[in-house]
């Protein structure tokens, strides 16, 4: 099943905080477009599930019932675009310090 | 990073069972493993924080778009989905 494959996990080393903006939190619009490019590139069961969780807000239950989903199997798809996600962000971050 | 013994969790558990915990989905015996784990271990502490503001911003995209998608749209969406995969 679909947790076996391989993990868009962490690199070795310990991963840092990021550093956001204490005071609004905005997302500068650059790092929105890494997020939102990360998001699109997804294969499309994990893209439908994390944009209807967290992107657009809905709840797990209800998201199971749109996309006809086993509890297990949406959260082992939100994890891996999650995951994916944060790898992209990550990296965005290590490569902005300058 | 700790060290992976017996019953303890390693990492590598951690990584596969962060979202589970962020979601509540784990049973008391692994939420405490996995909160264990994080008292010893500042990465995956880190780690969790990262999938933590992950999910957060997520909830600030699509960039073109304002905060909140129109009831319209948002209807249209979920009949796509529904179009797409009838049960």
């Amino acid at each position: 099943m679909i947790r076996s494959a391989p993990e868009a996990g962490r690199r070795p080393g310990e991963p840092r905080l990021w550093e956001t903006d204490p005071e609004t939190g905005a997302l500068s619009s650059e790092l929105r477009d890494v997020v939102w490019a990360a998001v699109e590139a997804l294969p499309g069961r994990q893209r439908e599930v994390v944009i209807l969780r967290d992107v657009q807000g809905f709840g797990r239950e209800d998201v199971c019932e749109i996309l006809g989903l086993t509890a297990e199997n949406q959260r082992v798809l939100l994890h891996r675009a999650r995951a994916k996600v944060r790898a992209a962000i990550e990296a965005h971050y290590s490569g902005e310090i300058t | 990073m700790s060290h992976e013994s017996g019953a303890d969790l390693g990492c590598v558990d951690l990584v596969e069972l962060v979202t589970d915990y962020l979601e509540g989905a784990l049973d008391p015996e692994r939420r405490e493993m996995v909160q264990a784990h994080l008292r010893t271990c500042d990465g995956c502490l880190v780690y969790l924080k990262q999938m933590r503001e992950t999910r957060d911003y997520l909830g600030h995209v699509p960039p073109e778009a304002g905060s909140d998608l129109p009831d319209q749209a948002r209807r249209e969406l979920l009949d796509a989905f529904r179009a797409e995969n009838p049960r």
